[in-house]
């Protein structure tokens, strides 16, 4: 399934990410790398989507958090 | 580039640019880390007042740098723009990045934040790869705990092979330690294990592969040091369900701006008035009154009060009105809010190409121009802040206000509130459209990257590190923008004190008869295309370079009026009226329009020149005037051309 469309509250492992590889990069260096453990905390104002990773939060938008496949846990 | 002198006598005599050359200077230590660790309250400790800003070499980046003792001896700390990564996608992340893999400095202490470590450790690995010696802070201890994912700070240190000291700005724990631990560490210089050392810019491989070599040293560190565990929903997850939630965010978030717009306008208005008043009546009195008792000629007299005091005053009443919006920006930026208005105003910003924080400077413009751009420093990339900066003067700042009422009331008496309002409309037009010119244009790369954030966790500001940063800045505004500013005013003076025709004494000309009056004189047929050909708007109008509502009183002086009563306003009116009913032709109401779009956009005031000039250089400042002044000159042309056809 894919991040935009996990549940907050709900928790799950990051798969893939089907971008550009500067962007791909970038959001492994903030901790959404394959295997990682992530947890929906919330959606906020336009569209963007609140992650915990561990005890660190951030927020990516609506439309990159429709390009990371991630796997309930 | 530029080398500023130390604006306190104690700072040291090393600068970034000196790192480079004498051989007696301090040792030069880097402070590197992710944003919002604690970086900066760390710097403040250890540094305290011995610190000042300066541009990092050929860049308009800001550097705070400063002196700590430490134990042993005198380092030159120099404060690094936060850095997710040494792969910049910024200037100021170039920065960063170029002062890491410059052998001049000689540590880096590396700010690790407990609560996002393997994010740290990423740029650790990074400054570990590139071969420097480094040790490290651990930050946010305290914020970790209470969630159960305290890191083993030994082990820590163990696994990577250099010191790792516990540490806190806020508290001042752990600064003696990390104090001897960088005494030690410029002695026997130490790296860190685990790593393969290359260049920065050597890279194996694509990038990704490239650096799934760090995160696999990144994760076998964090499995050694890190207890393993999936914390809830912490206290800050409950404040950002209310400040980031789809409607009420939003909401919070121009109640925040109204409240800095009001800090800037209504509060620092009374002060603004003190410091311009003392500065225009006692010192100005006694002033006039020492240089009678020297026998001073007037003009010396009049350059004195009209130039050099007029100059200092003006800057010395901007002074309240920046220490507040610095000390807005430092409070917003260190409770963490800016980053959640980043998510907020995302979307409305991404338009124009910028972060959503660009929406709390272009906003404060309104009230006035001069500390909304040095709310531009909220945002983290210097083409951002270059590009903002650049839209701020197209703001309607409230002197402008006192323009268009004037014009509102004398040209359209039945419904000057409605065109007060169109001007409001056509400056949010206006920045709307620049914004879209110079996107496609001036700062090509900057293109719409996706929004990915880190969200610190909420926190108290400060006050000690928010009293050090707003000091820094209105000290560097001071120095800098001020003389500009003292400059300008004095050369303005010296303009309508040339007498150039007539038998006039020096300071003691009619304005018709100054070479401002000439300049005037000249310039008027110019405006002819706006309908506006004549020699006492054309003087209004360069006097507003001084600062917008001047132009009121300039019109007033060159139709002779003295005082300013409201008998004086309607006089002013009728006499501007009778002009520009002739010069329009009879369509004074397309002119009068004209010149509202016209006063509204054709050149920032010498304020936010100067201020302009201190963040971006002048050649920026320059082509942004120009280009401000030939929109402006169009516009009114257009508006005036159209409007006496219809």
């Amino acid at each position: 399934m894919l991040l935009s469309a996990l549940a907050p509250g709900a928790a799950a492992h990051v798969r893939a990410v089907s971008t550009e590889s500067g962007i791909v990069l970038r959001l492994r260096e903030m901790g959404l790398r394959p295997g990682a453990l992530i947890r929906m905390t919330g959606r906020a104002s336009g569209g963007s989507r609140i992650v915990t990773i561990g005890a660190a939060r951030i927020a990516i938008d609506g439309s990159t958090a429709a390009l990371i496949e991630v796997e309930a846990a | 580039m530029t080398t500023l002198n130390n604006c306190h006598e104690t700072g040291s005599p090393a600068t970034l640019s000196s790192a480079t050359g004498t051989a007696t200077r301090a040792p030069s230590v880097l402070l590197v880390g992710n944003p919002n660790v604690g970086k900066s309250t760390l710097f403040n400790a250890l540094t305290k007042a011995r610190q000042h800003v300066v541009n990092a070499p050929g860049t308009t980046v800001a550097l705070a740098e400063g002196t700590w003792r430490t134990d042993r001896a005198d380092v030159t700390l120099v404060d690094l723009p936060g850095t997710y990564s040494l792969i910049a996608r910024s200037p100021d992340e170039q920065v960063a990045s170029d002062a890491v893999s410059d052998p001049a400095h000689d540590l880096a202490v590396v700010v690790l934040d407990a609560t996002a470590l393997s994010r740290s450790l990423y740029l650790l690995g990074q400054i570990a790869r590139a071969g420097r010696p480094v040790i490290a802070a651990l930050t946010m201890v305290d914020l970790a705990e209470a969630r159960g994912l305290a890191p083993d700070v030994e082990a820590l240190s163990r696994v990577l092979g250099i010191p790792v000291i516990e540490a806190n700005g806020r508290s001042g724990k752990g600064l003696d330690a990390l104090g001897a631990a960088v005494s030690s560490a410029l002695e026997t210089p130490p790296y860190v294990t685990g790593v393969t050392q290359r260049g920065t810019e050597e890279v194996i491989g694509d990038r990704l592969t490239d650096a799934q070599e760090l995160f696999d040293w990144v994760e076998a560190v964090g499995d050694a040091a890190v207890p393993p565990s999936v914390p809830g929903a912490t206290f800050t997850d409950k404040i950002d369900r209310v400040l980031l939630n789809p409607w009420v965010g939003p909401a919070a978030f121009l109640a925040v701006v109204w409240g800095v717009f009001q800090l800037t306008t209504v509060v620092a208005a009374p002060l603004m008035d003190g410091a311009a008043r003392a500065v225009g009546g006692p010192i100005a009195d006694g002033l006039s009154a020492v240089l009678a008792v020297l026998r001073a000629p007037a003009w010396l007299e009049s350059f004195a009060v009209g130039g050099v005091l007029a100059g200092v005053g003006t800057v010395l009443s901007f002074i309240p009105l920046m220490a507040i919006m610095f000390a807005a920006v430092s409070a917003l930026e260190s409770t963490g809010y800016l980053a959640r208005v980043a998510v907020v105003a995302d979307r409305a910003m991404r338009a124009l190409g910028l972060d959503g924080r660009a929406m709390l400077p272009l906003i404060v413009g309104f009230g006035c121009n001069v500390p909304a751009l040095s709310a531009t420093a909220v945002l983290p990339h210097a083409r951002q802040r270059l590009l903002t900066g650049l839209l701020v003067p197209l703001t309607s700042c409230t002197a402008r206000l006192a323009v268009y009422l004037l014009l509102a009331h004398t040209f359209f008496p039945g419904s000057a509130g409605t065109v007060v309002f169109a001007m409001y409309v056509a400056s949010v037009v206006l920045v709307i459209g620049w914004g879209l010119i110079a996107r496609h244009t001036v700062p090509r790369d900057i293109t719409p990257e996706p929004l990915i954030i880190a969200l610190p966790d909420y926190q108290w500001p400060h006050l000690r590190t928010l009293a050090f940063s707003v000091w820094t800045r209105v000290a560097s505004f001071t120095r800098k923008a001020g003389t500009v500013i003292v400059v300008a005013v004095m050369a303005l003076w010296l303009l309508q004190a040339i007498p150039v025709r007539g038998d006039h004494q020096i300071a003691d000309v009619p304005v018709a008869d100054s070479a401002y009056g000439a300049v005037a004189q000249g310039a008027a047929p110019a405006l002819k295309p706006i309908g506006l050909d004549d020699w006492r708007i054309a003087a209004a109008l360069v006097a507003g370079v001084a600062a917008k509502e001047v132009v009121i009183g300039a019109l007033a002086q060159s139709y002779a009026i003295d005082d300013t009563s409201a008998d004086a306003q309607s006089t002013l009116g009728e006499k501007l009226r009778a002009t520009v009913d002739e010069t329009s032709g009879g369509h004074a109401g397309a002119a009068a329009l004209a010149l509202m779009i016209f006063t509204l956009s054709y050149v920032p005031c010498l304020a936010t020149l100067a201020e302009q000039r201190r963040l971006f250089g002048w050649r920026w400042t320059a082509l942004a005037a120009g280009a401000q002044f030939t929109g402006a000159y169009l516009m009114a042309t257009a508006v005036f051309q159209v409007g006496r056809l219809l």
